[in-house]
């Protein structure tokens, strides 16, 4: 491309479009600016506050702390002020005098949660414990314990307009606003819950080498976690999700989160709330206290806040209550230190190191609590277990290898499958839509492999290898064969049943506009691929789309679709009984014939019950076994209808192998098929002219003469009629010679218009 | 024996498996994950895990992919060792290496740290991966027993050179390097590489490997002489791949319709020449097997077998092709 000044001036315009979208910290207007502003000094002032507490101090104006459960009760329409009149702030103990949790929820958490080892620490935790664990949840109360009152300040509101540059002063709360409903609130009894707990690492900063800060610098005793919370009840009506910094405590298996928003400014609440106790709780304070200022310093908090976190914090605060979440880990006692460092070194980095890690116990929340201080919910969990990570990572990774195995394999039958196939005539025989329904599901398995691909980086590689099997196979050999059996079944468009059933594509006529073009296979595939990647893209959508539908719905869509897709047997059991294949004696009783070959089914056995297999194991894995990576439900029954439903296709597809394929249509009616074989009248000599030889005609392929037999000369009569073939269009040719031809097109080698396929 | 080898693996099946494993186990390693079970070390593997499943699969598995990439282009470079050797001689060779080398390496291994073991700076710790000793002994016998079949020269001039001036040739000539290389410098660069890209462990297993090829050859490491792999002779084809045994796996891939066309062409040539009353019967089957080419040109012309049944491997690539 030679470039000149239009294309540099667009380039330039380009680039300037490109580079002058809101930079790092998303800002684009004077409005932005200032509440990003106010956001920092807020939270920054907050630090400060922070660092000068002490486990005998109060919080004194940090947001959503300012006010006590008692004094909510004292007077529940207390606004969030600082400082509050008559408050002691220079004292802390773990009640509700200071604290917003009411006394009853703090003792329960003493005394049932936080309760396997408080001042020993003898139990081993494990230190790693990356995991999605799965479990149920009750709710205990939504309606016992009085909301505490956190107010929203206003300049997180967005601007009104244009010209205002100043945000708004001052705060709202909730209870000004039209009511929310179940956001703010817990409806259901019992439901399920997901955690995802993932670690920050012990990382360091080394850009800049003299003033080198460290997170998790106490990694062996208190480590900072991302937890993602998910709950919901069975029927997914009612979903709330939580997601938080949270503190683990290695030597005691404690786990706290409290999520933070922008009425709720949890990071610097963590010491005292982790520290519930009088006995210890001086050095818990400051050890959390160290652990998260190493946070802050280390992330350079308020420096990297961007418009995205003051949204975010401006939305969770209006759409979400706010959780504090106390959870108790199960302690590996059977395991030394030792032991467990050798288990989490070959779960990061694997060496062979003698472990035996199919034994590793499951990381399991005992006993958990969940508390929300402005909505005054409190729901326990219970035994909420999940594998490691890594582990988890393994067995998909052997999933998908033995899903490799079965793409191999069904490439392996398709290819056998396109052998035995191999001329027009045969596939002809081959129902699209059987191999539509087919590719369809390989195309969109490929498109969601490519999808978790991109996802999931460490099973990139199995996951590119099964996209990239999947994609040949659907792509390249599915397509191919499509390709070929569309081109076959060109002829029959806009043709009725009954002449299908008949057996020619109509009733031939010298008038009759033939058709000018007569697609070749080149433009048969751009259309194809074309209809294909379309039908890909939408059907994928459709599929990743479900994944997040309520589950009563979806259930109702994935049971539809699984049906139908596993119906791939019936088009061809249509086009079978379309085509009329005889029942297996009459067709080895005519193998002294000469089209031995047309007469064959043109599915092999191998091919139909080996893809049958091939695509109902992971269906029959995913509903019967209860673990499944996919966390998919059991349903057996599902299952034995799926595969009665699949035997039936089949046991159909045999009778008609042995019976012939039009047994269970009645004899009236079927129609009368084309036959090439048949006499020819003493005009048709007269009209076509005859060959060298009295009685005869050309022959346009081999060029030779075809004695033929003439009903009106009795002479003529001893030729037999199965060595020639007349053509619907009246064009006669030796068996054998049309015969090969047909193997290559399904057009009158005279006139070009269509054959009725043997 | 002709100058130019036989293109491709045709009649070459210990090559073939050789390139396979070498390409195809780490492909598989990586793809489940457990490529770190090839990899061998004196600690903590063989030191305090005693892990000695190690030292017999070591050689499978190259763990870089470079490694693997100039293993499998060494092992196409040695079809001429079985060629030379035939393939059941061959594979004894290999398999006689792979445990010679295995053994050695991890003797030597073992003498040497328990001597110098404690002071950790001096253990040696780290082997090789991959196929390299077997490669190395292996290289022994290329040398000796593959000849060399040209050579040429590079001269680089000095500045100035060839193009200023013919008088003064002397000067030129003392400016100038002259490197003489021969055919085998291919394979002389690819074991360089290989044992470069190992660091000292490659040079040190490599120089080991190389000596264990030598005493393989003069007898002093027993086996090559007298002892074949049993019960697998039947499995590997009759032996070095000759011309006449090139041609025939090449014939036996194309059709039955082919053939018998050929058979037809053959029988009509020779009806005619007895007809003619002139030359030997056996002139047109020369002819006809010369080149498997011809064959398959003679099968498009019979009628009637105008539709060669196409193997699977040429389905495959009609597939693409139209």
């Amino acid at each position: 491309m030679e470039i000149d000044g239009n294309t540099l001036v667009f380039i330039i315009v380009i680039l300037f479009l490109f580079f002058s979208t809101p930079g790092g910290d998303g800002v684009s207007s004077q409005y932005e600016f200032n509440q990003l502003q106010r956001f920092k000094q807020q939270f920054q002032t907050e630090h400060d506050v922070f660092l000068n507490m002490t486990h005998t101090d109060n919080f004194r104006n940090i947001t959503g702390f300012k006010l006590s459960y008692q004094d909510m009760l004292n007077n529940p329409l207390q606004n969030a002020t600082y400082p509050l009149p008559g408050k002691g702030y220079d004292r802390w103990l773990p009640n509700q005098n200071y604290m917003v949790l009411p006394n009853e929820v703090i003792d329960t958490i003493n005394s049932q949660v936080w309760n396997t080892s408080n001042g020993n620490t003898l139990n081993i935790f494990p230190p790693n414990i990356t995991s999605t664990l799965l479990g149920k949840i009750n709710v205990v109360s939504n309606s016992k314990y009085e909301k505490i009152r956190m107010p929203i300040p206003r300049f997180y509101e967005p601007a009104n307009d244009f010209s205002e540059d100043i945000p708004p002063e001052g705060e709202t709360y909730w209870s000004d606003w039209p009511s929310y409903g179940e956001l703010h609130n817990v409806t259901f009894q019992h439901g399920e819950i997901a955690i995802q707990i993932t670690h920050m690492n012990n990382l360091q900063n080394s850009n800049n080498y003299f003033r080198r800060n460290f997170i998790n610098k106490e990694s062996d005793r208190w480590k900072l976690l991302n937890l993602q919370i998910d709950f919901s009840d069975k029927t997914e009506k009612e979903k709330h999700s939580i997601s938080s910094k949270a503190v683990y405590d290695i030597q005691r298996g404690r786990i706290l989160s409290i999520s933070q928003s922008s009425k709720f400014h949890s990071l610097f609440a963590l010491p005292h709330y982790m520290s519930l106790q009088d006995d210890y709780d001086k050095e818990i304070f400051n050890d959390v206290k160290q652990l998260v200022d190493e946070f802050w310093n280390f992330t350079d908090y308020t420096d990297v806040m961007t418009m995205n976190d003051v949204q975010d914090a401006y939305d969770s605060a209006n759409l979400k209550c706010e959780y504090m979440t106390f959870l108790q880990l199960e302690p590996w006692n059977q395991y030394t230190k030792d032991q467990i460092k050798l288990i989490d070194d070959e779960l990061n980095w694997p060496l062979g190191r003698p472990v035996n890690l199919s034994s590793l116990p499951p990381i399991n929340v005992v006993s958990g609590l969940l508390y929300s201080p402005d909505c005054g919910l409190r729901l326990a969990i219970n035994d909420v277990k999940g594998k490691r990570y890594e582990l988890k990572i393994m067995s998909i990774r052997t999933h998908l290898m033995f899903g490799i195995v079965l793409f191999a394999a069904q490439i392996y039958l398709l290819l056998t499958q396109m052998h035995h196939t191999n001329t027009p005539s045969m596939v002809n025989k081959i129902s699209f839509y059987c191999f539509s329904m087919i590719n369809l599901v390989d195309g969109s398995l490929a498109t969601l492999y490519f999808v978790a691909a991109s996802v999931v980086p460490e099973l990139y590689l199995p996951l590119v290898i099964s996209a990239f099997s999947c994609f040949i196979l659907a792509s390249i050999f599915e397509i191919r064969y499509l390709i070929s059996i569309y081109a076959s079944q060109v002829n029959e468009q806009n043709v009725g049943i009954a002449n299908l059933l008949r057996g020619s594509t109509g009733i031939y006529d010298e008038n009759r506009p033939r058709p000018a073009f007569i697609p070749d296979e080149g433009s048969i595939g751009g259309s194809l691929y074309g209809r294909f990647f379309f039908t890909l893209i939408i059907f994928t959508f459709l599929i990743l789309s479900s994944i997040s539908w309520p589950r009563q719905l979806r259930m109702i869509f994935e049971y539809i679709l699984i049906f139908i897709l596993n119906s791939y047997w019936i088009p061809q059991i249509f086009r079978n009984a379309v085509k009329g294949i005889p029942s297996r004696r009459e067709r080895t009783r005519a193998t002294n014939g000469g089209n031995r070959n047309q007469n064959k089914m043109p599915l092999l056995w191998s091919f139909v019950i080996g893809t049958t297999i091939i695509r109902s194991l992971p269906v029959i894995y995913v509903f019967t076994y209860s673990s499944n990576v996919f966390r998919h439900h059991k349903d057996v029954r599902f299952v034995v209808f799926l595969s009665l439903w699949l035997l039936f296709q089949i046991s159909v597809l045999y009778s008609q192998d042995i019976l012939g394929s039009r047994w269970f249509l009645p004899q009236h009616t079927i129609p009368e098929g084309y036959s090439y074989f048949k006499p020819l009248s003493n005009q048709y000599i007269v009209e076509h002219g005859g060959g060298t030889v009295e009685n005869t005609v050309d022959c346009a392929i081999c060029m030779s003469d075809v004695p033929i037999y003439i009903e009106e000369i009795p002479e003529t009569h001893k030729v037999d009629q199965h060595t020639y073939m007349v053509t619907p269009c009246n064009h006669v040719f030796h068996t054998s010679c049309l015969e090969n031809w047909m193997s290559y097109k399904l057009q009158c080698p005279v006139c070009r218009s269509p054959l009725p396929p043997l | 024996m002709s100058m130019e080898p036989p293109v491709g693996l045709t009649a070459m099946p210990v090559t073939k498996l050789a390139m396979i494993t070498t390409l195809v186990v780490p492909l598989m390693a990586s793809i489940a994950n457990y490529k770190h079970i090839f990899l061998l070390q004196y600690d903590p593997f063989l030191q305090t895990y005693h892990q000695y499943y190690r030292l017999i699969i070591f050689q499978f598995c190259a763990i870089n992919e470079s490694d693997a990439v100039i293993l499998a282009l060494l092992w196409y470079l040695f079809r001429h060792l079985e060629r030379l050797l035939g393939s059941h001689k061959y594979l004894t060779l290999i398999v006689l290496s792979w445990a010679y080398t295995t053994f050695v390496i991890w003797g030597l291994n073992l003498i040497w740290n328990s001597f110098l073991g404690q002071y950790q700076w001096l253990q040696w710790n780290n082997f090789t991966t991959g196929s390299l000793p077997i490669v190395l002994s292996l290289v022994h016998f290329y040398k000796e027993y593959t000849p060399q079949i040209y050579e040429w020269n590079i001269r680089l001039l000095g500045p100035r050179g060839g193009s200023t001036s013919n008088n003064d040739n002397k000067q030129e000539e003392k400016g100038a390097v002259q490197w003489q290389i021969n055919d085998q410098f291919l394979l002389n660069g690819l074991v360089l590489l290989l044992l470069l890209n190992q660091g000292i462990a490659g040079i040190l297993c490599g120089f080991i490997s190389w000596m264990c090829g030598i005493f393989i050859d003069k007898g002093l490491l027993p086996g090559l002489d007298h002892w074949r792999i049993p019960f697998i002779s039947h499995w590997i084809s009759q032996g070095p791949p000759t011309r006449a045994s090139v041609a025939m796996a090449a014939s036996a891939a194309t059709s039955t319709a082919a053939a018998r066309a050929s058979a037809d062409a053959a029988i009509a040539v020779a009806g005619s020449s007895i007809a003619n009353g002139t030359g030997p019967v056996s002139m047109p089957l020369r002819g006809s097997s010369a080149t498997p080419t011809d064959t398959s040109n003679a099968g498009d012309d019979e009628p009637g077998a105008d539709e060669p049944a196409r193997p699977l491997g040429v389905q495959f690539l009609d597939t693409f092709r139209r």
